[in-house]
C-alpha cells in the first residue's frame, strides 16, 4: 500500500443495547481509493461519521496522517455526507466560499478555487444566482465542490452519484479520479457496483455492523474464484447442464455460474455437443455477485 | 483558527438574520408600537386628569341650588326637551341632569346617544364643575384644599440615610426595560431555534460538522446571535435616549428633568447587562436542544412556546410584586433562573434589592447557564444527526450519557 493516509483501529460503537459496530479496521493510502460495501442498515454511515469525528466511538480509533483524529484534522479532509443538502438562501459562491472559510482557506483563494470547480462543472455562470435557481442535479454538484474545494489531502465520499443523470456522473467519477491522481485520498461509499469495482483498489464490506471483506480488489476477486462461463452460441442451450448451478440464458448469450470444483472443461464438452460455440470464457465473479454472496451468507 | 471558525459562524448568522423582515419590522416596529401605547395611554391620562370638558355638554338643573356654568363647554338648559334636542342634533355630546334632591342622595342622570359612550375625564369634569359649585360659599383656600387635599411628593430613604425624591420614571424606565429584554431576549432566541432547525432540515448540519465541532458551531450560532440581540437593544435604547431628550426639551415645565443618569447609574446598567446576556445564554442554549431534537420549525415552535410562561411570570404577578417588592413572591421569581431576568429588573426599580441577592440571583443563573449549555450540547450533538425522527425520553437521556 502506499503512503498510510487514514486508519480506523477496532472501532466499535453500540447505541443503548443495539452494537451497531463491531471492530471494524481498515486503512487507506494516498492516490488510493477505497471502497466500502454494505448493505443498508450495515453501519457504513455510522463508521464514516465515526472516521470524521462527527460521532465518538466506544473503543478502538481512527489515526489521519499518523495522528489521531483532531479539530484541526478536519481541515485536510473533505466530506460528502449521505445526508446533504444546500442553505435555501444565499448565493452559491458565497455559500461555497463561506464553507471553504470553515475549513481554514482563505477568502480570495477560496473564491478563486470555487470558481475554478464551478466552471469545470458548468456552473460558471450561476456563481451569483440564489441557491433556490438551482436544480436538484445543479446543487448537487455544488454540494460536491463543497467538499473538494479546499483540496483535501483525504476525502470521503458517502454515496456521491446518488441523484446524478449518466452524463453528470461521469463528470463527477472524472473528477474524483483526479484527485486520486494528485495524491488525494478517497473513501467511497456507494450502492452502484459497476463504479465501485472499476474505480476502487481495495474494498471493505461490512454487514450488520461487522466486517465481513476486506483487502486489495484483485486478491478479494481470486480468493471468490473464477465460477463464471460465459458462452456466445448459435442453437438451443439445454435446461440443464451437469455441473452448472445456475444458467442465465439470453438466447444466444448465456451465463453459467459453475459449482467448486468443477472443470470448465467439462462443461465446453457437454456444450460441443448441444450448440455451435462462438466464443467461451471463464470471467471472474462480479464485486455484485460477491456482494450478494457473502451479504446472503 | 478555532475563534476564527467561531467568528465565520457567527458572521453568517448575524448577517443572515439582520436582512430579515421578521427583524427589521421588530427593531423599529417595536419602539413605534411602545410609542403608539404611550402615546394614547398618556393622552387618554391627561384628558382624565384635567378635570375640564374637552367637548360639548349640557346641564339641566332641577335641584334648589340653581348652578351656572362658568365653562363656554358648559351650556344649561332650562328643559329636559331642549336638552334631548341639542344632544339628538349633535350640538352637545352629553346631558347632565342634576335632580330635585341632588343634595341628598347626590344623583345626577347622564344622557347620551344611543349606542356612544362619554368621553374619558368627563365625568371627572362634572364632578369638579359640581365641587366648585358647591365650595363658592367656602373660604377660597379650604376649598381649593377640599378639591386637592393632598399633593404628593414621595421621597425615597435609601440604607445610609440620604433622602432623594421619588422618580416615577425610575418605575416605567424599569418595567419598559424589562419587556424590552424580553422581547429581544425570545426573538433572537427564535432565530437561533430556526437557523438550527433549517440547517437540520437543510442537512446542512452534517457538512458544517465535518469542518467544525458541535461545541463550535454552537458557540458561534450563539454569539451571532447574541450579538443581534445586543444590537436589537442598542437601537433600541437609542431611539428611547432620543425621545426621552425630545420630550425633555419640549415639556421640560410640565413633566420636570427625567434625569436619565440618575434613573439608571452605571452599576445598575452593568447588572442589567449580566441578567440579560445570562437570561439570553440560558434561554439559547435550550432553545439549541430543542432545535437540535425538532423534526421541523413547527415543532420547534411548539416546543419552546412553553419556556414563554416562565420568562414573563413575573408580568402575571405584577400587583403581587408592586404591594411587595420584597415579599415571597417577588423574591422567587427575581431568583428562579427562567424569571429571574425581568423579575429582579422590575423589583431593583420598585425597591431597594440587598446586594447579596443580586450576585446570588445572577449566580444562580450563570450556574443554570453552565448546565443548560453543557447538557445542550450533548443534546445537539446527537440528536442534529437525527433526520425526521424526534428522539423520545429514553433517547435524550441516553445522548446526555453517552454523546
Amino acid at each position: 500500500m502506499a503512503e498510510e493516509i487514514a486508519k480506523m483501529d477496532s472501532v466499535s460503537k453500540t447505541f443503548g443495547d443495539k452494537k451497531i459496530l463491531e471492530k471494524i479496521s481498515f486503512s487507506v493510502g494516498k492516490a488510493e481509493i477505497l471502497g466500502m460495501l454494505g448493505p443498508n442498515g450495515a453501519g457504513k454511515t455510522t463508521a464514516l461519521r465515526i472516521f470524521m469525528g462527527i460521532m465518538n466511538s466506544d473503543s478502538g480509533n481512527v489515526r489521519i496522517f499518523s495522528k489521531p483524529f483532531s479539530e484541526k484534522t478536519k481541515e485536510s479532509i473533505g466530506y460528502l455526507p449521505e445526508e446533504r443538502g444546500l442553505y435555501k438562501t444565499g448565493r452559491i459562491l458565497e455559500t461555497l466560499v463561506y464553507l471553504a472559510s470553515l475549513k481554514g482557506m482563505d477568502g480570495g483563494k477560496a473564491e478563486q478555487r470555487a470558481r475554478a470547480l464551478l466552471s469545470e462543472v458548468g456552473l460558471s455562470e450561476y456563481a451569483n444566482s440564489q441557491i433556490s435557481e438551482l436544480s436538484k442535479g445543479m446543487g448537487q454538484k455544488v454540494q460536491f465542490i463543497s467538499s473538494i474545494i479546499h483540496k483535501p489531502k483525504l476525502l470521503v465520499l458517502d454515496e456521491p452519484f446518488s441523484g446524478f443523470d449518466p452524463i453528470n456522473l461521469q463528470l463527477i467519477k472524472r473528477m474524483i479520479l483526479k484527485l486520486k491522481e494528485e495524491g488525494t485520498a478517497v473513501i467511497l461509499s456507494t450502492h452502484q457496483m459497476e463504479h465501485m469495482e472499476k474505480m476502487c483498489d481495495r474494498i471493505i464490506m461490512i454487514d450488520r455492523g461487522k466486517q465481513v471483506l476486506y483487502g486489495d480488489l484483485k486478491s478479494i476477486k481470486s480468493k471468490f474464484g473464477k465460477n463464471t462461463i460465459t458462452v456466445s452460441y448459435n442453437g438451443k442451450l439445454p435446461k440443464t447442464i451437469e455441473g452448472v448451478m445456475e444458467i442465465n440464458d439470453s438466447g444466444n448469450y448465456a451465463e453459467l455460474k459453475i459449482g467448486k470444483g468443477i472443470s470448465p472443461n467439462s462443461i465446453l464438452k457437454q456444450l460441443i455437443n448441444e450448440v455451435e460455440i462462438n466464443a467461451f470464457e471463464l470471467k471472474e465473479p462480479s464485486l455484485e455477485e460477491i456482494f450478494v454472496e457473502v451479504a446472503s451468507r | 483558527m478555532i475563534a476564527r471558525k467561531i467568528i465565520a459562524i457567527a458572521s453568517r448568522d448575524y448577517v443572515t438574520n439582520i436582512r430579515r423582515k421578521a427583524f427589521l419590522a421588530m427593531l423599529f416596529g417595536f419602539p413605534f408600537l411602545m410609542l403608539i401605547i404611550f402615546g394614547v395611554q398618556a393622552y387618554f391620562g391627561s384628558q382624565m386628569k384635567s378635570g375640564s370638558f374637552t367637548s360639548n355638554a349640557g346641564f339641566i338643573d332641577y335641584s334648589s341650588l340653581n348652578f351656572e356654568s362658568n365653562s363656554s363647554k358648559l351650556v344649561k338648559y332650562s328643559t329636559a326637551e331642549e336638552l334631548k334636542t341639542a344632544l339628538l342634533n349633535k350640538k352637545i355630546d352629553a346631558g347632565f341632569i342634576i335632580t330635585r334632591d341632588y343634595l341628598k342622595d347626590g344623583n345626577i342622570q347622564l344622557i347620551v346617544r344611543k349606542g356612544e359612550l362619554t368621553k374619558p375625564g368627563e365625568e371627572t369634569a362634572l364632578n369638579n364643575f359640581l365641587l366648585a359649585r358647591l365650595l363658592e360659599s367656602v373660604n377660597p383656600d379650604v376649598g381649593k384644599r377640599i378639591q386637592d387635599p393632598a399633593n404628593v411628593q414621595t421621597f425615597e430613604i435609601d440604607r445610609n440615610g440620604q433622602e432623594s425624591p421619588g422618580n416615577i420614571f425610575k418605575v416605567i424606565v424599569g418595567l419598559g426595560i424589562g419587556i424590552a429584554l424580553i422581547f429581544s431576549l425570545f426573538m433572537t432566541s427564535s432565530f437561533l431555534l430556526q437557523s438550527i432547525v433549517e440547517e437540520k432540515e437543510n442537512r446542512m448540519i452534517e457538512v458544517l460538522l465535518s469542518s467544525i465541532s458541535a461545541k463550535e458551531l454552537m458557540a458561534g450560532k450563539v454569539l451571532g446571535l447574541g450579538a443581534l440581540s445586543l444590537t436589537q437593544m442598542a437601537v433600541w435604547f437609542g431611539l428611547a435616549l432620543l425621545f426621552a431628550g425630545i420630550v425633555q426639551s419640549q415639556m421640560a415645565s410640565q413633566i420636570g428633568a427625567l434625569q436619565l443618569d440618575k434613573l439608571i447609574s452605571p452599576a445598575v446598567l452593568l447588572i442589567y447587562l449580566l441578567l440579560f446576556i445570562g437570561g439570553f445564554l440560558l434561554f439559547s442554549s435550550i432553545y439549541v436542544g430543542i432545535g437540535s431534537i425538532s423534526t421541523s420549525m413547527r415543532e420547534g415552535q411548539q416546543l419552546s412556546s412553553i419556556l414563554i410562561l416562565p420568562a414573563v411570570t413575573p408580568l402575571w404577578f405584577m400587583n403581587a410584586i408592586l404591594v411587595e417588592p420584597n415579599g415571597i413572591i417577588s423574591r422567587v421569581l427575581s431568583m428562579f433562573p427562567l424569571s429571574s431576568p425581568l423579575g429582579m429588573i422590575i423589583r431593583m426599580n420598585l425597591t431597594d434589592v440587598p446586594a447579596m441577592e443580586i450576585i446570588a440571583s445572577i449566580l444562580l443563573l450563570y450556574i443554570s447557564v453552565l448546565f443548560f449549555v453543557w447538557a445542550s450540547a450533548k443534546i445537539f450533538r446527537a440528536g442534529m444527526l437525527m433526520y425526521g425522527k424526534r428522539p423520545n425520553l429514553k433517547e435524550i437521556l441516553l445522548f446526555l450519557k453517552e454523546a
